[in-house]
């Protein structure tokens, strides 16, 4: 009604004008008034279309699938720019939907006893280009995507595999966190609030945000910590620590001296605890590379993004350290040495010195697992020869076996015997070459007791001799 | 496409009317000004997908004509932003044109000085092209042309130099409206240095 006045005044304006003849600045007010009300009616009407017409329309509104463009890993290697369709997106400008909730600078909270993520929603920048696909106009946002993307395939992938109900989705994910330090270039899973969070990547290579292997190592913890139990207790074992890559921490000052026996070491219930639960991290980083290789298939997926792992947390063999499983009277043995090797640094302070001795600790979580990455990754190849299987498959089922002997995992049984000793269990009809190589990895490191394959009913097992 | 037409319809048939009155009522008033602004520096603020507020330089062009207390005004704004790394950069080259319809509501002569008070609103379209670059290879793509208006305030300066020639400088603020802004509507400072020539 109001918009019908308005025009049916400008209709009449004019000619009332002329008729009155009123004076000069008369007829520069009506003057005013007309060109005013036709431009602010034009403009107004205008910036209704423009500021709301617009995001009104059911194909901006993202509202189900949505066709992004994003940088997705290749089965043949490398990385290429590609279209993929988003699965249930309920708002395109915060990338949320059946998959995934994204908070920007997260803060963790303790809510009625839990630990939950809260922070605001990202706000995606993008164009529509002409094919109506969804292009993102900043890097942010095509790591969005990029997370979006492998979370629903990792979601259909825990489904074949035979995790389908062990997350609930959408994954609440921390994007551009600020963590205590500065730190940067890192992703971590935090078990107790169940959530997955980057930190900015300042580095020139992949994004770790769309790096396939990263986001899938960082989704395998999310799966070990809820089918394995005592993750929750073992506060170490769901904290991801990817520049933590090798055995020296990067305090260099310290010069070690090399005991010739490892120093006798108090056993108490403490000191056992800290020892299985860097080794129960161990496993965990271990079996979480594992999936990022069989996610990707690419043994260097980590290098992609942090060159400088490349030697640590390769899964290829001839990486650094031997091709044998670490025991748990190693890790024994080599935090011992480098307990006893502190107390010779008088400069440093006892908090400097503990300081450093956690970082090591940590840190040597990665000697352990990347032996266990290896295995799993040669077993697969074996896996894959005499089985005739293609390279993906093979992957796929280990990974398979994998699941299965996590729930029989425990913190304090924890040993490499205990894992060989379950996955050969798990292997359907685990065949001859398959059997030995388990039984071969686990000789090199229990070399005490003779491991044997037996055949019994056309199936190999692997056997310990009492 | 049909609004868009209509508009400037509409804002060029505001400006014949203003010509038309002004030779009626008063053909003693001063003659019409082209007015280019040269020297434009622009500065606006837009929310990156991180919640970061981010600064935003465009380069920035206007050529104004001025009839009495009004001037049509065609402006050009650019601008480029590149994020992201060597390994996966993104560059957005935005691009637009507004053309806005001012009112100098206040005037005051200093001399020969004279000094203005203004507001206006503005209508246009704007274009963005997204250019995704990975080691060897990138891939472009644009948006096609998509609505924007504006409002804005501001003071502006005449000096003139002969008869026919002046000076030009004003300040401006103004907020800035689209779908697909960053807020929505955006805030945006303007100076704006330039020559007038008595048409």
């Amino acid at each position: 009604m109001a918009v019908l006045e308005a025009f049916s005044y400008k209709r009449y304006a004019p000619s009332l004008t002329t008729r009155r003849r009123p004076p000069f600045i008369v007829r520069e007010e009506a003057f005013v008034k007309r060109v005013f009300g036709r431009i602010l009616l034009c403009v107004s009407a205008l910036a209704a279309i423009v500021g709301c017409g617009e995001s009104l329309k059911p194909a901006d509104s993202g509202a189900g699938n949505a066709t992004v463009l994003t940088y997705m890993p290749q089965e043949e290697g490398g990385y290429r720019l590609q279209k993929f369709e988003l699965i249930g997106i309920s708002d395109i400008k915060e990338v949320a939907g059946r998959f995934v909730n994204f908070f920007v600078s997260p803060k963790i909270i303790n809510q009625d006893g839990k630990e939950k993520m809260t922070g605001s929603a990202p706000r995606a920048q993008f164009i529509r280009n002409t094919a109506g696909d969804y292009v993102a106009s900043d890097s942010f946002t095509i790591e969005l995507f990029s997370i979006y993307a492998h979370m629903q395939k990792l979601a259909a992938l825990d489904e074949e595999l035979g995790a389908g109900g062990v997350n609930k989705w959408p994954r609440d994910i921390g994007v551009a966190v600020r963590a205590d330090g500065g730190m940067v270039n890192n992703a971590q899973y935090y078990g107790p609030a169940d959530v997955m969070y980057f930190v900015r990547y300042t580095k020139s290579e992949l994004p770790i945000q769309v790096n396939a292997g990263v986001l899938a190592h960082e989704h395998f913890h999310s799966l070990f910590y809820k089918l394995v139990p005592g993750s929750e207790v073992s506060r170490t074992s769901v904290h991801n620590r990817l520049t933590e890559t090798s055995d020296v921490p990067p305090t260099p000052e310290i010069q070690f001296k090399v005991l010739t026996a490892p120093a006798a070491m108090e056993r108490d219930a403490k000191t056992d605890l800290e020892m299985r639960e860097v080794y129960f991290g161990g496993l965990n980083e271990g079996f979480a590379d594992f999936w990022g290789w069989m996610y990707t298939g690419d043994p260097d997926f980590i290098a992609l993004s942090l060159p400088e792992a490349k030697e640590a947390r390769t899964l290829n063999n001839g990486g650094q350290g031997e091709d044998f499983l670490i025991s748990v009277e190693n890790v024994y043995g080599t935090l011992n040495n480098v307990k006893e090797n502190l107390k010779d640094h008088s400069e440093i302070s006892e908090k400097q010195r503990n300081m450093y001795y956690n970082e090591y600790r940590m840190g040597y979580k990665y000697s352990v697992g990347s032996r266990f990455s290896r295995m799993l990754k040669k077993l697969a190849n074996i896996i894959k020869d005499g089985r005739k299987m293609s390279d993906k498959d093979s992957r796929k089922f280990v990974a398979k076996s994998l699941l299965k002997i996590l729930p029989s995992l425990t913190l304090k049984d924890v040993s490499p015997e205990l894992v060989v000793k379950l996955l050969a269990a798990a292997v359907p009809e685990l065949g001859e070459k398959e059997c030995d190589y388990l039984r071969l990895s686990v000789q090199k490191t229990d070399y005490n007791k003779l491991w044997s394959c037996e055949k019994s009913d056309s199936l190999w097992l692997l056997k310990k001799a009492e | 496409m049909r609004a868009l037409v209509t508009v400037f319809l509409c804002l060029f048939s505001v400006v014949s009317f203003a010509q038309e009155s002004r030779l009626k009522i008063k053909p003693a008033e001063p003659v019409p000004l082209l007015k280019l602004y040269i020297l434009d520096f622009e500065m606006r603020y837009e929310k990156g997908s991180d919640l970061e507020w981010a600064e935003r330089k465009p380069l920035n062009f206007a050529v104004a004509v001025q009839l009495k207390k009004f001037d049509f005004v065609m402006e050009y704004a650019s601008f480029q932003q590149s994020t992201g790394n060597t390994t996966l950069g993104i560059d957005r080259d935005h691009k637009e044109v507004l053309a806005w319809s001012r009112w100098h509501f206040v005037n005051k002569n200093f001399s020969e000085t004279r000094v203005s008070l203004y507001g206006g609103l503005g209508v246009g379209g704007y274009e963005e092209e997204v250019t995704t670059s990975t080691p060897g290879s990138s891939q472009s793509d644009k948006s096609g042309m998509k609505w924007m208006s504006g409002l804005s305030a501001g003071i502006e300066m005449q000096i003139p130099v002969t008869t026919s020639l002046g000076f030009v400088g004003a300040v401006e603020g103004r907020v800035l409206t689209a779908a697909d802004f960053e807020p929505n509507p955006l805030g945006s400072g303007v100076v704006r240095l330039g020559l007038f020539l008595n048409l």
